[in-house]
């Protein structure tokens, strides 16, 4: 499903230094697989979720999604994969104020031009999964973290990609609604087929995953499945 | 996709009402101005291109040309005289009437009450060539041309009298240090003419136009020529007359040409008008991407997230373009919306017959939907060339 080969990813420093973020990773995720990310805080494990994501570019090496190598395709393709191949859940929930529950949960399927009914029914469908659908057209600011979060990946459930990228879902939660959306993304990760890699903190979910990636200092350092 | 674009560019917009109004605010004076320009263009046109047909095309017009004037000021042999004019129209046969007239600027008094007046020295023919009617008392005539008798302008009468009345035929005013007796009130010429308001008059006999600001100076004159011959003709023929009988190059124009001037004159001026509202729609059109541009900075964060979830970079054109120009076309329509109230109570004020073009209001619609695209294109362009990390790190 997932693979980087040689991937670097150097930053510059404002004084002009340069410093290596990622230094040749390569890794291998297979469809269906349960991976956690982790390391600690700045050891590029963020930095690596952003490739995956398709969200940042390597400074070199190779990246492929379902065996399309991404490095030389355009912003539309590149558009097009992160619509329908990736979803994201953030620590931050990155929900769309100016919008209600489900105008953000359809968010993706309005950029894959599905009419106002089917997508509707869609994103309805999706918030009855994580029991928001009362609250369908409450805005952001109305909502608690947790249900933020749900909506979050009530988008993901919605928009049903092959890839569920996950960075710290549970990083600004409470410890009671850290539980509730730990089950949630343990039936997300049920579904079928579906691939899902976290970046987390939390040994739960690392302890949930089915392969532990250790990254320090922009290497891979320990790589196991539990 | 269209109709949510539009929505959600409404909601943003809404989202801060006053930002948004003052960056319509400079496309909506803008259009108002181009409407309100052409309106009061084409009904100031309307009204004085009225007055000079009223006369009928079968009348000319003369006067001494301005190079002449000026060096010959104080010769009296060399310059054009009503007298001459009174032979002119007796040596040729086409002239079926004339009217000679002095027009000089001076103050007249009526108890206390003074006023500036343009005094105008004239025959009994003037009310025919002119087509003015009498309101109130009598109009001058060949017995009185000796006499010190005057006939007032409708608005020279309300200033000197207070209102225009019967009351006022009888007595007297003073035109410099002669007294002059009232015997007529002409009626308000509706036809506007700024430079040669009739209403602002006082008619004289031209002969003690002469004496009180000795001169015999023609101002001009119009003669009114015979039924079936030709304008032009009677212009060429007038013109070497003067110059065979009396050596002066006097310019006769045919009521054809004033009108033509007139037409001319006034699209001179609607370009210079309209030139002066189109900088007016630049303006507007900077504001608009001033606001667009800070809307983006403010933004950041939602692009990266619409990014995040598959928007292309053309997506994001789309929305922040749209944006920019529903405002733009909403300062259009609120602007022809101004304009069209300006136009009416300009209108009202100047009492002339409302006109809106409607290409005025096509022209200005569409040149605020253009000024949107044009200057909405750079900050939605800059939008959409945000990397999509930096914007995502934005909280």
């Amino acid at each position: 499903m997932i693979a980087l080969s040689g991937i670097n990813k150097i930053f510059k420093r404002p004084d002009g230094r340069q410093v290596f973020g990622l230094k040749d990773i390569n890794l291998e995720i297979g469809q269906g697989e349960f991976a956690a990310i982790v390391g600690p805080s700045g050891s590029g494990k963020s930095t690596l979720m952003n490739i995956l994501g398709c969200l940042d570019k390597p400074t070199s090496g190779q990246y492929k999604i379902k065996g399309q190598l991404i490095g030389d395709k355009s912003d539309k393709e590149i558009s097009a994969i992160r619509n329908k191949e990736i979803s994201f859940i953030f620590q931050s929930y990155n929900l769309l104020t100016k919008l209600n529950a489900i105008e953000n949960v359809e968010l993706p399927l309005v950029y894959r031009k599905i009419p106002l009914n089917t997508r509707r029914t869609e994103a309805y469908r999706a918030l009855c999964q994580v029991g928001l659908q009362d609250r369908m057209l409450y805005k952001p600011s109305h909502l608690s973290g947790g249900q933020q979060q749900r909506v979050a990946i009530a988008r993901t459930l919605a928009s049903k990609p092959s890839v569920i990228l996950g960075d710290e879902p549970t990083g600004a939660l409470d410890p009671a609604t850290r539980n509730e959306i730990l089950n949630i993304i343990k039936d997300l990760v049920a579904l079928k087929g579906i691939t899902v890699v976290l970046v987390t903190h939390d040994m739960d979910i690392a302890n949930m995953a089915k392969r532990v990636i250790k990254i320090s200092e922009g290497l891979i350092i320990e790589d196991y499945k539990n | 996709m269209f109709s949510l674009t539009l929505k959600e560019a409404l909601r943003s917009l809404s989202a801060s009402k006053f930002q948004t109004f003052i960056a319509l605010l400079g496309i909506l004076v803008g259009v108002a101005s181009v409407v309100g320009m052409f309106s009061i263009g084409e009904s100031a046109k309307e009204k004085s291109l009225a007055g000079l047909k009223a006369l009928g095309t079968d009348v000319i017009t003369g006067s001494m040309q301005q190079s002449n004037t000026v060096m010959r000021r104080y010769l009296d042999t060399d310059i054009l005289k009503a007298s001459d004019v009174v032979k002119m129209s007796t040596d040729n046969k086409f002239i079926l009437t004339s009217a000679p007239r002095i027009s000089n600027f001076t103050t007249v008094s009526h108890s206390g009450t003074v006023s500036n007046a343009n005094i105008a020295g004239i025959t009994d023919k003037f009310d025919i060539l002119y087509k003015q009617t009498i309101k109130l008392g009598r109009r001058l005539t060949q017995f009185d041309m000796e006499k010190n008798y005057c006939v007032l302008g409708y608005d020279i009468a309300g200033k000197l009298f207070g209102k225009v009345s019967d009351k006022i035929t009888g007595k007297s005013i003073n035109i410099k240090r002669s007294k002059f007796v009232v015997v007529g009130i002409y009626e308000k010429n509706k036809y506007f003419n700024s430079s040669d308001n009739l209403n602002e008059c006082v008619f004289i006999p031209i002969r003690q136009a002469e004496l009180l600001f000795e001169s015999k100076k023609l101002t001009n004159f119009k003669a009114k020529i015979k039924e079936g011959f030709s304008a032009d003709k009677a212009k060429v023929t007038i013109q070497d007359y003067f110059v065979r009988r009396l050596g002066l190059s006097v310019n006769v124009e045919t009521q054809e040409m004033l009108i033509k001037q007139a037409e001319e004159q006034s699209k001179t001026s609607s370009n210079v008008l309209l030139a002066t509202a189109s900088i007016s729609l630049i303006v507007g059109g900077i504001g608009i991407m001033n606001l667009m541009l800070v809307s983006v900075k403010e933004r950041k964060r939602e692009i990266g997230i619409r990014r995040a979830c598959g928007a292309e970079r053309s997506h994001i054109v789309t929305q922040f373009l749209s944006e920019a120009v529903i405002l733009s076309t909403i300062g259009g329509i609120l602007g022809i919306i101004l304009g069209i109230i300006i136009s009416l109570a300009i209108s009202i004020f100047a009492d002339w017959r409302p006109i809106i073009p409607l290409n005025s209001i096509v022209i200005s619609f569409a040149a605020s939907l253009l000024i949107g695209m044009a200057f909405g294109y750079m900050p939605a362009r800059k939008a959409s060339k945000i990397e999509i990390i930096d914007a995502m790190k934005m909280e």
